[in-house]
């Protein structure tokens, strides 16, 4: 029957890598490849000479390119499954049919015992191994998956169909009989498939050797020179429907991108979200095949699935990632411009509880692409909102790793909502408020939990940036679930951000922290989620952002739906946990009866006081960001919040992230202003600026080719939106933030790239012409001091990752422009820009060195004379002396004759010097913490130094009470 | 079943070690710098592939066997006149590919005045990785396997002929780097991130895990 490769060749395998291999510092042979190249048994299909009965070998298949009326992989198993499926067949009978075909030859039978099916495949001739191995099918949720494999697929014949393409798991693909694979009528498959079991020892399955085998082991070296396109793969004469992404964005054009990447699996739960009755597929191609037949076999399995099988639409030939095509499809259809979200989302929150617990209309849409069955990152194209319900009933198969997350982020979104109430609302609040009623309304019918203590929030700006827990899905979440306002950008579909949490990554999670309290954790590797939301419609954004009931709603149905009701509660009490302990942190920074609000205060205006005496602006915003570091560092490990019952349950890596939100708030946010004309003052000072604008003149005045631009740039309307994010991005004192506004900028001027040709991944070679082109009509200045504001101030935790990827790359695009020359750029520039990343990197490891706890820089306010006048903050750290101190005071009053002077401390009306060996700050400590709290200041001021060597003994720490003066 | 430890991840994931790095791939323009890291992160490893804004920064986890190296993948401009940006981009990567194409050989030139400069001057433990690409075209082939294979010997580089249209030998290269990368802790740049990153256990996300885990 087969007559065919015994084995598919491995890419790994060509001539001219695997015997150089060996020699190669590679610790072994690469594995196999798994990659889909392999996945063609035969690049070109056999050749005529197969003399098959008639029936089977029609004519066409005797040419050796894909057949016109091709008939897919997945409609050929459909249409013989009586020959493969064998649900009734015997363990041993199986083997023995099997043990006479070629290598690859499968079987599905069902096991009864286990009550499972079974894929039974022959092996190649293998030392220890049996020749027919058995694969159980396990099946979950009505969705299947072979075991050891995170696909799933939704029925038997999708899986068996990915399987003959894409090895997977196997050690390589599936084959179907040779005359299988070379039909092309189906007629024929008609009179194969009446054989049923018989097929096996019928004249039709022919065990000789193909001719072509050679050939197409030949053919292997160069095998896809002549298709550009992977999408022309073919299994014998049959073209593929599974198609390599990579190649559909670089080779496909005008179509939107779809994603043939397995999907997860959750996906397929919700399917019935995604596809409301309103949307229509594109019809099914009529089976032309023995329908009867099929049912019969199937109705023994398949769990009525085959009516989806046979009704499904052809498998999308070929660019077409199937699933992203349906949802493209449907946004297409189903959602108007306008982006009215109630038209989809609102049958999706309706349909999707039933989704959960009747799994079988899911199959019904599901396109025919495998799901995974693994919460993972990348969620090729579903909605946003189809997955959020996903993830849930994802929960009861993977267990507790993947999604806790999910369902918290919006809530957490939520309180963020009230958290930043006090912000502006911006112009696009308008159009969000239009927008809301509709949303909510689908939403009251599916609220099933109550969560008395959640706040609703009224409509507010930056949602996401006070995130407190700063977990990264929060964006994501967020940003998927409203996915359909954004259909108009080629990008939509993108991937669902919340499942991302589930996955392995949510390390990332945690580990692209959010600084500003934004969404940025995302941003930091996982960017889009965010990214997205605001491309194209800026009322999208603005909706997550105002409608906070939405979410609200969202989320309840979302708790629904994973029947956490119960639990719902809980998460309510984490999450606005989080933003209480954020917003009780950023209390006690203002509360100048705390030692940590002291701290702050004391750091604002020591910064604010030696901001001035920076010539560099990095070292100044440097400071700044060790300071913060220091602030983060010593609130951590303080009594201070140790004694707040909101930080109680958190971890230490949590609360650095709630911290550092608050520290954003309660430091950068006052001092914003003044780093900036600080800022501006030094780079005028030292022409910048000035050398920045004349050269953004030549760069204006240069062509996209002068510029190196191949692609679309973007156009008015484009550049005016991106204008706004540049606007609000210079306005924005959260680094994080800023970075977040950044990425989707970037984001915005690849979606202009992409204008013409769709589907295409810009690498940086494309990209930073265009964002040089882009820059130079923004106001430029602004995003220089930007741009070192984030490099610097962003958290030191996020400097790997995408936020930091796209910094480096504008600073790069600036210093570009700074020196731009049509004719080339000089090494001056090198010179240039490298210094800059020293002093970048001296920050990281300035950071890392300073930032540990026993270094914890603090601040003495010394007034001079006396009490409260002229009073300067010093810092200080736990090991200076009351002595160091004085040379410091001496210096910063500049008095001329230091040895008159002395520190005393005024308390309850008394001076009492210091002795020089005292530690200041362990005398402010004690202070500070007496019961009940006493004014005291530290007054430079004419005086001895305590002579009494007692002093010096004793530890300072209890503090003299009594007064010597 | 045949696949696992060759990167395949399979689950498990919450106990193995998460390492994360950065690579950096250079090259001249038009080698396939884009393409080879498009086809690894979009081929085989889907599962672990992270969303990015674009195609210029990739992230990518493979599994190892008991690690989970995570490549944050900076693409960098291959045109002569973007050079001076390039320090900017290799500074504190931990891997490198200089990406050549096998039907150019001004593009091996460049891609060894690249590995000199990185070996001059990027981290000192770099783990440079050759890739020899298009090899597809082999009947175009203007660098012979063997010259390039001389070379990565001499300069202790990793090296393999790729191809990003056929995927030939792509995952197997990032696997490769992957195995050679320092797992321990104190490899990772940032410590915080790192330490973040981890700690998949923490209470708080085992909180919300059994909520959902219901």
């Amino acid at each position: 029957m087969s007559p065919q490769v015994p084995k598919p060749p491995l890419p790994a395998q060509l001539p001219s890598a695997v015997p150089k291999i060996s020699s190669s510092p590679l610790p072994r042979p690469p594995p196999p490849p798994v990659a889909r190249p392999s996945s063609p048994p035969h690049p070109r299909p056999p050749p005529p000479a197969v003399s098959k009965p008639s029936v089977t070998t029609s004519p066409v298949s005797k040419i050796n390119k894909p057949m016109p009326p091709s008939i897919s992989i997945l409609e050929k198993l459909i249409k013989t499954c009586p020959v493969w499926l064998q649900l009734g067949m015997k363990q041993d009978r199986a083997m023995a049919i099997l043990s006479k075909e070629r290598p690859g030859i499968f079987l599905v039978r069902r096991d009864v015992t286990q009550k499972q099916m079974v894929l039974s495949v022959h092996l190649p001739d293998q030392q220890g191994e049996p020749q027919v191995k058995e694969l159980s099918v396990k099946e979950e949720k009505s969705l299947l998956y072979l075991e050891g494999s995170v696909l799933v697929f939704e029925n038997i014949f999708k899986l068996v169909a990915f399987y003959c393409v894409s090895r997977d798991i196997l050690p390589f693909p599936l084959k179907l009989p040779q005359v299988i694979l070379q039909v092309t009528k189906y007629e024929d498959m008609e009179v194969i498939s009446s054989l049923g079991s018989e097929f096996w020892s019928s004249a039709l399955n022919s065990h000789e050797e193909v001719e072509n085998v050679g050939d197409s082991c030949g053919a292997q070296d160069k095998p896809r020179q002549s298709s550009s396109c992977e999408i022309q793969l073919s299994i014998g004469n049959d073209r593929l429907w599974y198609v390599n992404p990579i190649f559909i964005e670089e080779c496909s054009n005008s179509r939107p991108p779809t994603s043939p990447t397995p999907v997860l699996r959750t996906q397929s739960l919700n399917t019935p979200i995604q596809a409301p009755p309103k949307f229509k597929r594109p019809p099914p191609r009529p089976p032309s095949a023995p329908e009867c037949s099929l049912k019969h076999t199937l109705a023994k399995s398949i769990k009525g699935e085959f009516r989806a099988v046979l009704t499904s639409p052809p498998p999308p030939l070929q660019k077409g990632e199937g699933s992203d095509f349906e949802l493209t499809e449907q946004e297409r259809q189903g959602t108007p411009a306008s982006g009215i979200e109630c038209d989809t989302v609102e049958p999706a929150v309706l349909q999707a509880t039933p989704s959960k617990d009747s799994t079988k209309p899911v199959s019904h849409r599901v396109p025919p692409v495998p799901t995974r069955r693994r919460l993972s990152e990348k969620q090729p194209s579903e909605e946003p909102m189809q997955q959020e319900v996903t993830i849930s009933t994802s929960t009861e198969v993977e267990s507790k790793d993947n999604i806790p997350q999910v369902p918290v982020a919006p809530l957490i979104c939520l309180d963020d909502n009230i958290e930043e109430m006090e912000k502006p609302v911006d112009s696009q609040t308008q159009e969000v408020s239009v927008e809301e009623p509709q949303v909510t309304i689908g939403a009251p019918l599916t609220v099933e939990v109550k969560r008395p203590d959640v706040p609703v929030a009224p409509p507010r700006r930056n949602r996401l940036s006070q995130n407190p827990s700063g977990k990264a899905m929060l964006s994501k979440d967020v940003s998927t679930s409203i996915p359909p306002l954004n259909n108009s950008s080629p990008t939509i579909v993108r991937h669902s951000h919340c499942i991302n949490t589930g996955h392995p990554k949510v390390s990332d999670v945690s580990l692209y922290s959010p600084e500003g309290g934004a969404p940025q954790p995302d941003h930091d590797s996982y960017s889009t989620s965010s990214t997205e939301e605001e491309t194209d419609n800026m009322a999208t954004g603005a909706l997550i952002k105002r409608t906070p009931t939405i979410m609200l709603d969202r989320a309840k149905q979302r708790l629904s739906m994973v029947s956490m009701a119960n639990l719902s509660n809980v998460l309510t009490g984490f999450m606005s946990a989080d933003r209480k302990l954020q917003k009780r942190i950023v209390e006690m920074a203002r509360d100048g009866n705390t030692y940590f609000g002291n701290l702050v205060r004391d750091y604002r205006a020591f910064t604010l006081d030696t901001m001035r005496k920076h010539s560099s602006s990095t070292e100044m915003l440097q400071e700044i960001r060790q300071m913060m570091t220091q602030l983060k560092s010593y609130l951590i490990q303080s009594a201070e919040l140790q004694n707040l019952q909101e930080a109680a349950a958190y971890s230490e890596e949590k609360l650095e992230i709630i911290i550092e939100v608050s520290i954003c708030k309660s430091v950068l946010k006052p001092l914003r202003e003044a780093v900036y004309s600080g800022l501006k003052d030094i780079h005028s000072h030292a022409g910048n600026l000035k050398k920045l604008k004349e050269n953004q003149q030549v760069v204006l005045g240069s062509t996209t080719t002068d510029l190196g631009v191949n692609t679309s740039v973007p156009e008015t309307a484009i550049m005016d939106k991106i204008q706004i994010k540049l606007g609000n991005l210079h306005k924005e004192y959260s680094p994080q933030k800023k970075i977040d506004l950044l990425l989707k900028t970037c984001k915005i001027i690849y979606e202009s790239m992409s204008v013409g040709s769709q589907g295409k991944a810009h690498g940086v070679d494309d990209f930073l012409p265009v964002l040089m082109y882009v820059l130079a009509r923004s106001n430029i200045s602004a995003l220089l001091l930007d741009v070192e504001y984030m490099m610097e101030l962003m958290d030191p935790a996020l400097q790997l990752g995408e936020g930091s990827y796209y910094l480096t790359t504008t600073y790069g695009a600036l210093e570009h422009i700074k020196n731009f020359d049509k004719q080339a750029v000089t090494r001056e520039l090198s010179i240039d820009i490298q210094d800059s990343i020293h002093r970048w990197e001296r920050r990281r490891t300035l950071n890392k060195a300073r930032a540990s706890r026993s270094s914890v820089q603090d601040f003495i306010n010394v007034s001079f004379l006396e009490a409260g006048s002229d009073t300067k903050t010093l810092g200080v750290r736990p090991n200076t002396t009351a002595q160091d101190l004085c040379n410091q005071c001496a210096e910063k009053f500049e008095v001329l004759d230091p040895e008159s002077y002395c520190l005393s401390v005024l308390e309850d009306g008394h001076y009492k010097p210091l002795g020089p060996q005292e530690f200041p700050l362990a005398i402010k400590s004690s202070l500070l913490h007496s019961e009940p709290r006493k004014e005291y200041y530290f007054v430079y001021r004419h005086g001895r130094w305590q002579e009494l060597e007692t002093v010096e003994e004793t530890a300072p720490t209890p503090a003299p009470e009594e007064s010597l003066i | 079943m045949s696949t696992r430890g060759t990167g395949r991840a399979n689950g498990n994931l919450p106990q193995t070690k998460i390492c994360q790095f950065k690579l950096v791939l250079l090259g001249d323009m038009a080698v396939g710098k884009s393409s080879l890291v498009l086809r690894f992160v979009k081929g085989q490893f889907d599962e672990f592939q992270e969303t990015t804004i674009g195609a210029a920064f990739l992230a990518q986890s493979v599994c190892l066997d008991d690690t989970t190296v995570k490549f944050e993948i900076w693409d960098t401009a291959g045109q002569e006149r973007y050079h001076s940006l390039a320090p900017m981009y290799y500074r504190g990567a931990q891997a490198a590919i200089v990406v050549f194409d096998i039907t150019k050989p001004e593009t091996f030139e460049r891609a060894k005045a690249w590995v000199k400069e990185l070996q001059r001057q990027a981290s000192p433990n770099i783990v440079i990785a050759l890739a020899g690409n298009k090899a597809d075209l082999a009947e175009k082939r203007l660098v012979e396997y063997e010259e390039a294979q001389t070379y990565a010997e001499d300069t202790s580089l990793l090296f393999m002929e790729t191809s990003a249209k056929t995927a030939m030998n792509v995952n197997e290269l990032f696997l490769a780097i992957a195995k050679k990368m320092p797992k321990t802790d104190t490899q990772n740049p940032t410590h915080a991130a790192r330490h973040r990153g981890v700690n998949l256990q923490d209470p708080d996300t085992q909180s919300t895990r059994s909520c959902c885990g219901n």
